[in-house]
């Protein structure tokens, strides 16, 4: 049952308050929790998918908004093979700060990431502050992909990350990716039959004292 | 606390939102969210109104403070939960006022360098304490950086439930809060056939277990008396000392 070919790490990012851990939570637990406590640090959650015929692994990687735990935020860029990009349709601030976090994403990022841009909050018609064609062109401008989605309705949260897991997969496929290097955000899974009397865990190496 | 000023409070009130009040007031409706018995007898606006006059008492006073700058940052909503759920408004201010300069204020400075100095020294406790686990975690990629970022931030206040963490902070307000640190490893250590079992530690480590402030108290006190005199000193100065960061490393 937990077998799957791949493991993806992801990271969501994007202001305080946008829904990053109610689209996670949506997501993975297929239920949207109105009153959700603050973010403090990193939350974690992970599902598996399929894509094509093959069963991949999300692990993914829900960072707190607020400026002081950027510095925290930054550690976790390397090593994910998608990003979550989000902001909130109804308020304008988060999407004028979309160019900040993709600098940061750039920045401390592979450079082939795959990066999707989220709308979020789509059920908000009526308190909309940014405009689908906005969105759309600015994914379209730094290379992104786009969708709206509502963390509350379970509007396109499953297309949100499926379609960031085809795109990876199809950077694998197309050689463009590499699987065994760890920093690519690229686990094969534990699916080998020769691999699998390896007890889990103990393979990997430990850093030494100092 | 050795005096309780009314009218600088109201003073503060009444100086209106400051630069940090939108975001106060997003927090504030996010803390302790699910915890019905906090939301039943704490208003989200007395919340927003103590962390709101922190700013501007903080604004006065940091004109007088060399190596801190004192301001909201996430996570001081928490902080200021405990206080509320059982003193008056007022009270609870002034509380979270001594708690935050005197006590942790490494912990609260927009860096969160406090916080960091916790997290680097929860490792380099918990290798001493328990190494076996400490190399599971390791093994798996886990630092306390992943899993305890809110259990250090908080001081342990963002576990429920809220009754139990107010027993537990009246053993670190004795003892001092800077022991929140062997606290967590308490709890690590009280879960640690679960994670030594488990493939995947982290999915137990998304939310610690509910707390028990009675053993983990008796866990803590244990622990100590292990714990090397340089380690003990590095633990006791970080909530306090803002040259923290340049002697701890592993």
């Amino acid at each position: 049952m937990a077998s799957y070919a791949y493991l993806f790490k992801y990271i969501i990012i994007g202001d305080t308050g946008v829904g990053k851990s109610c689209l996670l939570l949506q997501f993975t637990d297929n239920r949207f929790q109105p009153a959700h406590d603050l973010t403090i640090g990193v939350e974690f959650g992970a599902r598996i998918v399929t894509v094509g015929q093959k069963r991949i692994k999300l692990q993914i990687w829900d960072t707190a908004g607020q400026e002081s735990f950027r510095s925290i935020t930054r550690s976790y860029y390397r090593g994910a093979a998608g990003a979550l990009l989000v902001y909130d349709i109804t308020r304008r601030d988060t999407f004028d700060h979309l160019a900040t976090w993709l600098e940061d994403a750039r920045k401390y990022s592979n450079a082939n990431i795959t990066i999707m841009l989220i709308g979020n909050k789509c059920d908000l018609e009526a308190k909309r502050a940014v405009s689908r064609e906005e969105g759309e062109s600015f994914a379209r401008e730094n290379g992104l992909f786009f969708i709206e989605t509502s963390a509350k309705t379970a509007a396109n949260v499953e297309e949100a990350f499926v379609h960031t897991a085809a795109d990876i997969h199809d950077k694998i496929q197309a050689g463009v990716l590499d699987v065994t290097n760890e920093s690519s955000g690229i686990k094969l899974g534990p699916t080998q039959p020769n691999l699998s009397s390896f007890p889990s865990g103990s393979a990997e190496t430990v850093r030494g004292c100092c | 606390m050795e005096s309780v000023s009314a009218a600088d409070y109201i003073r503060w009130v009444q100086t209106g939102p400051s630069a940090l009040y939108s975001k106060i007031k997003h927090d504030a409706a996010r803390t302790l969210a699910t915890d019905e018995n906090f939301s039943a007898r704490v208003d989200e606006a007395m919340l927003s109104r103590v962390l709101n006059a922190f700013v501007w008492k903080s604004e006065e006073q940091n004109r007088t403070l060399a190596q801190s700058q004192f301001t909201y940052v996430q996570g001081m909503n928490v902080l200021a939960a405990p206080f509320l759920y059982t003193m008056h408004e007022l009270d609870a201010f002034y509380a979270l006022n001594t708690l935050l300069h005197r006590h942790c204020p490494t912990y609260v400075q927009p860096t969160l360098i406090g916080v960091h100095a916790g997290l680097n020294l929860l490792d380099i406790c918990l290798k001493f304490l328990d190494y076996p686990l400490y190399q599971y975690l390791r093994g798996k990629g886990l630092k306390a950086e992943l899993y305890a970022f809110p259990s250090v931030l908080t001081l342990s206040a963002c576990t429920p439930p809220l009754q139990q963490v107010i027993h537990l902070w009246d053993f670190l307000f004795a003892y001092g809060v800077h022991l929140n640190i062997l606290c967590i490893v308490a709890q690590l250590i009280e879960m640690r056939d679960t994670l030594m079992k488990s493939a995947s530690p982290i999915s137990h480590l998304r939310s610690l277990p509910l707390l028990n402030a009675r053993s983990i108290v008796l866990r803590t006190l244990t622990l100590l008396k292990h714990l090397p005199k340089n380690l003990f000193d590095s633990l006791a100065q970080h909530t306090v000392d803002f040259m923290v960061e340049l002697y701890i490393s592993e």
